[in-house]
């Protein structure tokens, strides 16, 4: 009975990589701006009718921003969409073959995360001054 | 609309519409990072031009069929069950269209009336 030794053996290859790659991140991350995104769309579709009906709506879609729950929910969008729009153009070159190896996939998944970040603190800065 | 949206033409769809998207999402930053509108009457100016509304028509178009691709993508991923799938993907697609028709009423009727 030669079948019986020709088993196929499991091989638990989960454990050789215990930590999420930086690429998983990036990936989920584009995910999870994404919905934020679409989620806060009607909301800011909203801002853009009151901000546009007249003198007193534009006023009021001001200081509808000024506030600090309004404030935070901006600045993380404004991440949200830098972030996945540096996340697109990554995927975009991957599309062509750039960046398709490991080393360098990785190398510019950090790149994204950074130039995602720069943005955000860049925004934060122009606010504070 | 999933059926047209399958397979290649979604991702080929995906990318037009996210380059659009990049684009008109770097002239928003630009336009308020360097000349930020101050007041109605400087808003509603820039916003009324043929250019930006018919722009930003396209935009909301671009936005809520990469919505539609991306939300879908991530339905099928996570929704193992056909029917609450199926519920999920329709009111996503309500929302969607419903704040497509909304802004293409804000664009076209507030602005140039």
């Amino acid at each position: 009975m030669q079948s019986k030794t020709q088993r196929p053996v499991f091989l638990d290859l989960q454990v050789l990589t215990p930590r999420l790659p930086l690429v998983a991140i990036l990936s989920i991350l584009n995910r999870a701006t994404g919905v934020l995104m679409f989620l806060s769309a009607p909301v800011l579709i909203w801002l853009l009718g009151v901000s546009l009906d007249g003198p007193a709506g534009f006023d009021r879609a001001a200081q509808f921003l000024d506030g600090f729950l309004a404030s935070l929910w901006l600045f993380v969008l404004i991440w949200a969409v830098a972030h996945h729009m540096f996340s697109g153009i990554r995927f975009l070159l991957i599309d062509i073959d750039v960046g398709v190896e490991k080393e360098q996939a990785q190398k510019t998944a950090l790149w994204v995360l950074v130039a995602g970040g720069a943005v955000a603190a860049i925004t934060l800065i122009g606010v504070m001054l | 609309m999933s059926r047209q949206a399958a397979g290649m033409r979604a991702w080929i769809l995906q990318r037009i519409t996210g380059a659009y998207i990049a684009l008109f999402v770097i002239y928003l930053a630009g336009l308020f990072t360097f000349a930020a509108p101050a007041d109605y009457a400087g808003w509603s100016a820039t916003v009324a031009s043929p250019a930006v509304t018919i722009t930003a028509m396209l935009f909301f178009l671009s936005v809520l069929l990469h919505a539609w691709v991306g939300v879908r993508d991530i339905a099928i991923d996570y929704l193992g069950h056909t029917g609450l799938r199926l519920a999920a993907l329709t009111v996503v697609a309500l929302i969607l269209l419903g704040s497509g028709i909304w802004a293409a009423k804000i664009l076209l009727l507030t602005v140039h009336s």
